[in-house]
């Protein structure tokens, strides 16, 4: 009877020793890289704007699908389509046609050693680096960048207006998610750049709540949020300006296919909406969607309407 | 590639090194689940073991903790942090509102399943309500008692990388940290290292699963065996 019992037993041990292995097998390898075939489909077919999985690059999306049916060319939207790697994918086999992007991302996605950080070497430096399939159209004045806030009393009490200030304050820590204790513009670019030594707070809420907390309650000195933040509309808390150009542009910037790019009249009515496009704009619409629940559509369509595109 | 690439990274002296460093995180990580487990114990085992015995206040209980399994761990975490700060006590009580229900579960059935006319035979026999569940009720319930802890031990190992959320120090970070650069071979490597301590968890409490085994049971289970080999 033991024998039978000790038998079974090492059969669920390899049984699953044998699931986990082949989980680990099955699928695609994440860290894999994989080029994508270009199709390119027929003229009629409507303009896929594609966006990303958080609300603003899908506020974008409706914003650009409704400006261009608007003026005559036919759109439509696949909303939530995940993160880079993949919508990039999407562009590259015809599932969808245009995305709103940020500049500097985008660079740093084709060209992870570059080190542009003003909005226009970001800018010319991108449209070097898609790939041959792939175009950006014109750069928006508006900017979803990363920035770097203190609370408005500590900025008043010592004196603090930009990062090349932090040399005043002892014993500087910042709430940020982890990547933020790797990347070229978090920890190692505070020490590079400006010669501070800041502590990883390590939170994941991407600038939320609790990373406001942590900095309003004094656990941390700075926090990690990003230019179109919600949080920053009470003015409770201040910017560190970057005089050094530490952190790049996040200009939103269309990307598109090399298709797209050619049909001149989609291009002027996208590049139009780019134009008008501003910071405070995007603190706005978010403030729309986060607060007021209001779904992406509803609040492009404001927009539009309030910019006289529609 | 991602393989060999977790094995370096596994077998590298500086992943296991320093205060940052895969040994002293995995000390944090078995104290943060032991001191969960306790605390849960602490909470549920009386309780458990008083419905059980007195079947009061079951159908309640038994509904409540079927409500508190629902709850999604991660959005507690969440809630809980923005209350308690970022100092261990919310993913210290997140993570025992997740362990309470299977101890407590196992507390209640485990008594509740022993056979009824064993503890009328205590009675009969003038043993108190005490005296019961001491020698007769809690020895046959210690099996099943033993493996509501050894589940709730499971899902406190494997959920408690949840905590790097906030700046926790354990293995979690290894998860979460990894993931937010895409280091593969990092989430990989913290993933098995937690994966043997499950096996090794799991392992210990079914060893005690049949261990506490009361011995009048296992002697009536012998001779079941052995009238069974008999007659085949």
């Amino acid at each position: 009877m033991f024998r039978k019992a000790f038998v079974t037993k090492i059969t669920y041990v390899l049984a699953s020793v044998a699931l986990l292995t082949g989980l680990a097998g099955c699928g695609s390898d994440p860290t894999a890289t994989t080029t994508g075939a270009s199709q390119h489909s027929s003229s009629a077919a409507p303009i896929v704007v594609g966006s990303a999985n958080f609300a603003e690059s899908q506020i974008l999306g409706e914003i650009y699908a409704q400006a261009l049916k608007a003026n005559g060319v036919a759109a439509t939207t696949k909303p939530n389509i995940g993160s880079r790697e993949v919508y990039v994918r999407a562009l590259q086999d015809g599932s969808i046609n245009l995305i709103a992007d940020y500049s500097g991302n985008l660079l740093q996605y084709f060209n992870p050693k570059a080190t542009q950080a003003t909005s226009t070497a970001v800018d010319s430096a991108v449209r070097r680096v898609v790939p041959h399939d792939l175009a950006v159209l014109a750069v928006s004045p508006a900017e979803d960048a990363d920035t770097i806030v203190v609370t408005k009393k500590l900025a008043q009490q010592k004196g603090l207006t930009s990062l090349a200030d932090l040399k005043k304050v002892s014993n500087l820590s910042i709430a940020a998610p982890p990547e933020f204790g790797q990347r070229a513009y978090g920890i190692p670019g505070l020490k590079k750049v400006y010669g501070v030594t800041v502590r990883l707070v390590p939170i994941s809420d991407e600038g939320g709540q609790a990373t406001v907390n942590a900095v309003e309650n004094g656990t941390t000195t700075m926090a990690k949020l990003t230019t179109t933040s919600p949080f920053l509309a009470d003015g409770k808390l201040t910017i560190l300006k970057d005089p050094k150009h530490l952190i790049a542009a996040q200009n939103v910037i269309p990307l598109t296919t090399t298709k797209i790019a050619s049909n001149h009249k989609a291009v002027a009515i996208i590049n139009a909406v780019q134009k008008k496009l501003t910071t405070a704009d995007l603190i706005a619409l978010n403030k729309k969607s986060v607060d007021q629940k209001q779904p992406a559509s509803a609040i492009a369509h404001a927009w539009l309407s309030s910019h006289s595109i529609h | 590639m991602i393989y060999e690439r977790t094995w370096s990274w596994l077998t590298a002296a500086s992943t296991w090194q320093g205060p940052q460093g895969m040994g002293v995180r995995t000390g944090i990580y078995l104290w943060d689940c032991l001191l969960t487990l306790l605390l849960a114990l602490a909470i549920a085992l009386p309780l458990g073991l008083w419905i059980g015995h007195t079947g009061h206040l079951r159908q309640v209980v038994v509904a409540f903790t079927g409500g508190m399994r629902a709850l999604p761990t991660l959005g507690l975490l969440t809630a809980l942090s923005l209350w308690m700060g970022l100092g261990l006590g919310a993913p210290l009580l997140a993570l025992t509102v997740l362990a309470i229900p299977p101890i407590l579960a196992g507390a209640y059935s485990g008594v509740e399943s022993v056979d009824p006319r064993i503890v009328d035979a205590c009675h009969a026999m003038g043993m108190t309500g005490w005296q019961t569940f001491r020698m007769a009720e809690l020895p046959l319930a210690a099996p099943l008692i033993v493996s509501g802890l050894r589940s709730a031990a499971v899902q406190i190992v494997a959920t408690w990388t949840v905590a790097a959320y906030l700046p926790i120090e354990g293995l979690g970070r290894y998860l979460i940290d990894g993931l937010a650069v895409h280091n593969y071979p990092e989430m990989l490597g913290g993933s098995l290292v937690i994966i043997v301590i499950e096996l090794v968890v799991d392992g210990l409490f079914a060893l005690l699963e049949r261990a506490v085994v009361a011995r009048g049971v296992r002697l009536e289970r012998g001779m079941a065996g052995a009238t069974s080999s008999r007659a085949q």
